[in-house]
């Protein structure tokens, strides 16, 4: 590397390049099969996403403090269709190598993760789940019907051939994208320019996250004379996705006030409980639940 | 063949195909097309399972996982369906009809799941500290056992119990105590909140925050999907870098 493509970073390494190979390409997408083992509803597929890049973190960083940075920035909130990861990874792990190389783009990562997941989710559940999987499974049923065991096994392998070959060539992908994107780090000083880039359309893609992909409703309704009025209407006609909105910033002030998660799940869980059995034994149905 | 080491059989296997949903590879050895004949199969009634493996199947051919949302269980169901179809000698299509209720029973079992494997996401932030990664993948195949045990215990405790105590699991659950599965289904509602606010925490800036309010904005008022936001947000990124060009260069003026 040549002193003039470090111009931003403050230090230069003196150690040799680590370099990423399609061995670690690999490991990482025999991992990606078990991207959503540990799904849950408050970080979804975090966990995952980790697992997966784990053999390339702990190649790239031998330092543990180095280690931990990159493990709990792969610890943030991520989910979106089972395949569409993949591409999403390849890149992640050319941001990761070049970071662990002096290239400083840490803080590009997340907001490239977010930024990619909402809508490949949107892609992959539409084209895979919406549209391949009932082609092929309405094709197999049909012949099942008819007592033919090829309906299933059709079914199996046309899928896999698609679920296996995609994945892997999308992996690699996104790997080369991510590499040829910052190859032009030479000309000029990109990485603030991807970080913040990147951060624009991550907040975007939250924005929508926050209106469609949190469900509080409440079903109270008022009677007035002859008329009822609902409640969830009401704000509806206001401010759509307000209820979502406001909790999600209620807790953006608990976390900046240093109140752990832990606590509030905890929290979360007791009004939770609170407010399904009220509505229970009211028979108001404060928050509804499905 | 004794009643329990049937339940075990059928459990079993069921468990590795419910497995496949979320715990690896989502190779759809979990739907109901698939699962009924290898049920069938295990039991020596190979036609009666793909009859009624493929009768759900068109059942739940356009159920399909949105965002955050999960669908009826129809892995667990048809298992239960086809075991008990073949093994009590009910009707297929008393078996079939019997699914859909048993379905959106375990449905409520794979909510349940979702919500104390949040416990997980703190072990790994403990993991993080320490920057224990192999520790990690331990942790991620925890979570991946536990969808293996969703499709094992409901199918080996219906084979076990029979018919009766199915119908009647399915009744406690949804009508004599619901208030309970609301209470999950009210907090798996609100949960995302908290993973979406740790996101905006570390990503924005006071600069930045007008970006939030559009994305939800379109979303919100006109309904505008994640890949219309996300082609509008790319658009936002390269008029906001450049703008971040010629804020260079009038400094350098």
């Amino acid at each position: 590397m040549s002193e003039e493509i470090l111009n931003n970073s403050e230090v230069e390494s003196n150690e040799p390049e680590i370099k990423i190979t399609q061995k670690d390409l690999n490991k990482v997408y025999r991992r990606s099969f078990f991207d959503m083992a540990s799904i849950n509803y408050e970080r979804f597929q975090a966990l995952g996403f980790l697992n997966a890049m784990a053999p390339v973190l702990e190649k790239l960083y031998p330092d543990k403090e180095d280690l931990k940075a990159a493990m709990k920035r792969h610890m943030e909130m991520y989910n979106s269709h089972p395949w569409m990861i993949n591409p999403i990874l390849g890149t992640a792990v050319a941001l990761e190598e070049k970071n662990a190389n002096g290239g400083g783009t840490a803080n590009a990562i997340n907001g490239i993760k977010v930024g990619l997941m909402g809508p490949f989710a949107g892609i992959g559940d539409s084209l895979f789940w919406g549209t391949l999987r009932p082609i092929l499974g309405g094709i197999g049923a049909a012949m099942a019907l008819n007592g033919n065991v090829l309906g299933p096994i059709l079914f199996l392998a046309l899928w896999n051939i698609i679920n296996f070959g995609f994945r892997k060539w999308s992996l690699d992908y996104g790997y080369r994208i991510g590499m040829s994107m910052l190859k032009d780090m030479k000309k000029t000083n990109i990485i603030q320019k991807v970080t913040e880039g990147a951060s624009v359309l991550g907040l975007m893609v939250l924005g929508v996250l926050v209106a469609q992909w949190i469900n509080i409703k409440t079903g109270i309704e008022f009677v007035n004379g002859d008329s009822v009025i609902n409640l969830q209407e009401m704000l509806d006609s206001m401010v759509p996705s307000l209820l979502p909105l406001l909790v999600t910033f209620g807790i953006v002030s608990l976390l900046r006030n240093k109140v752990k998660p832990n606590t509030l799940i905890l929290v979360i869980f007791v009004i939770a409980f609170i407010l399904a059995f009220a509505s229970y034994f009211t028979g108001i149905p404060f928050i509804v639940a499905e | 063949m004794s009643t329990l080491f049937t339940a075990l059989l059928v459990g079993l296997v069921a468990g590795i195909l419910e497995w496949d949903i979320y715990g690896w590879g989502h190779t759809q050895i979990s739907r109901p097309l698939v699962v009924g004949p290898i049920i069938g199969l295990v039991l020596g009634d190979l036609q009666m399972g793909l009859l009624i493996g493929a009768s759900i199947e068109f059942i739940y051919l356009g159920v399909i996982p949105v965002g955050a949302a999960i669908p009826p269980d129809a892995t667990t169901a048809t298992s239960i369906a086809t075991a008990l179809g073949i093994l009590s000698g009910i009707d297929t299509e008393v078996a079939v009809t019997l699914a859909i209720p048993v379905a959106t029973a375990a449905q409520l079992l794979q909510i349940f799941i979702w919500t104390i494997n949040a416990g997980l996401m703190h072990k790994a932030d403990r993991l993080v500290e320490q920057g224990n990664i192999k520790g990690i993948t331990k942790l991620q195949l925890t979570g991946s056992f536990m969808f293996f045990l969703q499709g094992f215990i409901p199918v080996f405790l219906a084979v076990l119990l029979g018919v009766d105590a199915v119908n009647g699991l399915v009744e406690i659950l949804t009508v004599q105590a619901p208030m309970v599965m609301d209470g999950f289904k009210i907090a798996g509602g609100i949960l995302p909140a908290l993973g979406f606010a740790m996101l905006f925490v570390m990503m924005s800036n006071k600069k930045l925050i007008p970006y939030f309010i559009i994305g939800f904005t379109f979303a919100a008022f006109f309904g505008g999907t994640l890949i219309a936001v996300a082609a509008l947000g790319l658009g936002a990124a390269l008029l906001h870098v450049n703008g971040m060009n010629n804020a260079a260069k009038k400094s350098k003026a």
